[in-house]
């Protein structure tokens, strides 16, 4: 998936495992960027009594670097605290749950609070130290999930708009339970790479067949934060030239966690100790997922993007790129000819795409290698979003920053099949397949929204179906 | 911290060097002394809960975990109580 349970230490920790990173400039909001930052992966609704929550021993963090860098010049610090309203139940709500405040029938409420740090350099730097940081909010309510129709009776429009924080100086902040937008084909990718679309040209053929989102009916808990461009812009500036390197923001997610964890026999649960640790991190999708061998995909994952370079060589050779010619034998023979470092691919992941490569446009953060979101705060949203975004035209879409209905994992799948190598080697043609490959699957959850906080309602646990038996 | 838990890190720590409860890095208390009869302690004011991890013997070095903060104190003789008071109830001989 595009970071659920992408490594094998961060898939024992769902509670911390970052699944997607969100960055575009708000559609409805001019002059305001989104950041949506989605945890917790392929969240069962009907999961209860103990239903999915924040952490609150989790350091959920969105980072921003506006400097050239690849390091956090602004960080966005959620922390949470969950209380038990009543100790003598073990039920989650004991009636229906009619507003956000009703602490009456729900049992478990959720709040948090919000910080902004300037180059706090660590995770969990103390927001008080050296006046770095900023309290933008506390005691902010997390909306019950979507127990069913009788427990959470319409969900939309009891929790959605009451759960959307105005923080004051143009900031918005959502966090809770939402449906998860992203869509891939799980079931058949990890069975030897098979599209279904493709299956027939397969190593192992089969008839071709449609797409299955494997993240259908499934929820993420999602932080979404709207802030104006001069919280995030270098110098606090609101970039209106595309081809000014100031108007470029870096942005990823982390999670973390205290270094020591032990466990109090006398209160039955653990108790944290010490600093934060980062063990989860996302910027652009599936990066940790397909481009990391499995070796080093914790390692990765506690890691700062600064630190990228070591993996760039991954990049520029990416495994997936020899084994699309393996396991589709005759589809590519001409990328399974090309034994030139892959620029196109470090440039799209780890640099930004410099000016010249694509005409009127750029989001290159300079020389240092980092895995970040890399979004041009000058390039307004677009009218008529393309899913495929920049390679289709639309460069108000991925990998300029990333949209919801952006399909990136149809995007990055034709990229290493070397869709993009001419854009920096023009004397390369890609295999006719390389412009068409998709997995064949689209947004199948709630649909999403065109307002704050843009994705879909979650759904909900009495509405949940059994998945198809194993055959 | 309650004697019982002050035992059970001490149990837990019997394990290995690696780690160990603070109440066995107090002085008085690492030598082979079991914690119940440790006789009153003198703690800082602000004393609070805290693990103490000593990742590599050898160093002399303890990472002392507490809140969300570290500490890391250089002290080779605390450290080479800690390991032979480890060392010598590694399997059974912490327990009560």
């Amino acid at each position: 998936m595009s970071s659920h349970r992408e490594a094998p230490e961060i898939s024992k920790d769902p509670v911390a495992d970052n699944t997607d990173v969100y960055a575009f400039v708000s559609p409805d909001r001019p002059g305001t960027v989104t950041l949506i930052a989605n945890f917790i992966p392929a969240q069962q609704p009907n999961g209860g009594p103990n239903f999915f929550e924040f952490g609150d021993d989790v350091l959920y963090e969105i980072h921003i670097s506006n400097s050239g860098t690849a390091r956090a010049d602004i960080s966005y610090q959620f922390r949470f605290n969950t209380k038990i309203i009543n100790p003598n139940t073990f039920l989650y709500n004991t009636g229906p749950i009619g507003s956000i405040t009703d602490t009456k029938n729900w049992n478990r409420p959720q709040y948090y609070s919000l910080t902004r740090v300037q180059r706090g350099g660590d995770h969990g730097w103390d927001w008080d130290r050296d006046g770095r940081g900023e309290l933008l909010g506390r005691g902010l309510t997390v909306p019950p999930v979507n127990v069913g129709v009788r427990s959470t009776p319409n969900y939309a429009a009891t929790f959605t708009n009451a759960a959307a924080h105005d923080l004051g100086h143009g900031r918005r902040v959502f966090a809770g339970q939402r449906a998860d937008g992203f869509h891939v084909d799980l079931g058949s990718i990890f069975d030897l790479g098979v599209l279904r679309p493709f299956e027939a040209a397969h190593l192992i053929p089969s008839a071709a067949a449609a797409g299955v989102n494997g993240v259908q009916g499934t929820n993420v808990h999602s932080l979404v934060l709207q802030v104006p461009f001069s919280d995030v812009a270098r110098g606090g500036k609101t970039p209106h030239d595309v081809l000014d390197a100031g108007s470029v923001i870096g942005v990823w997610a982390s999670a973390s966690r205290r270094r020591s964890k032990v466990f109090d026999h006398d209160a039955g649960r653990s108790v944290s100790y010490g600093s934060y640790q980062q063990v989860s991190r996302l910027g652009n999708p599936l990066f940790n997922e397909v481009i990391v061998p499995m070796a080093e995909k914790d390692l990765w994952n506690s890691l700062d993007p600064h630190s990228d370079g070591r993996f760039a060589k991954y990049v520029t050779k990416p495994e997936l790129a020899g084994l699309l010619p393996v396991l589709y034998p005759g589809v590519f023979p001409k990328l399974a000819a090309y034994t030139k470092p892959r620029a196109d691919l470090q440039a799209i992941l780890l640099t930004g795409i410099p000016k010249g490569v694509v005409p009127g446009f750029q989001n290159n953060t300079g020389p240092v290698l980092a895995d970040m979101l890399r979004l041009n705060l000058a390039v307004p949203a677009s009218a008529s979003p393309n899913p495929i975004g920049l390679v289709a035209g639309d460069a108000a879409g991925f990998p300029n920053g990333r949209r919801l209905i952006d399909d990136v994992v149809a995007i990055e799948l034709r990229a290493v099949a070397g869709a993009t190598i001419p854009l920096v080697d023009p004397s390369y043609t890609p295999d006719g397949a390389a412009a068409v490959l998709t997995d064949g699957t689209s947004n199948t959850n709630s649909p999403f929204s065109n307002s704050f906080p843009y994705l879909g309602t979650p759904a909900g646990g009495y509405q949940t179906q059994p998945a198809v038996p194993a055959s | 911290m309650s004697e019982s838990t002050r035992r059970r890190f001490l149990i837990a720590s019997g394990t290995g060097a690696a780690a160990v409860g603070v109440a066995a890095a107090m002085p008085g208390v690492a030598g082979a002394q079991p914690v119940a009869r440790t006789p009153k302690l003198k703690l800082p004011e602000n004393a609070q809960s805290l693990v103490a991890h000593v990742s590599d013997p050898s160093s002399g070095t303890i990472t002392l975990f507490l809140a969300e903060h570290e500490v890391v104190v250089h002290d080779p003789d605390l450290v080479a109580r800690l390991a032979r008071a480890a060392g010598s109830k590694s399997s059974h001989g912490l327990e009560d």
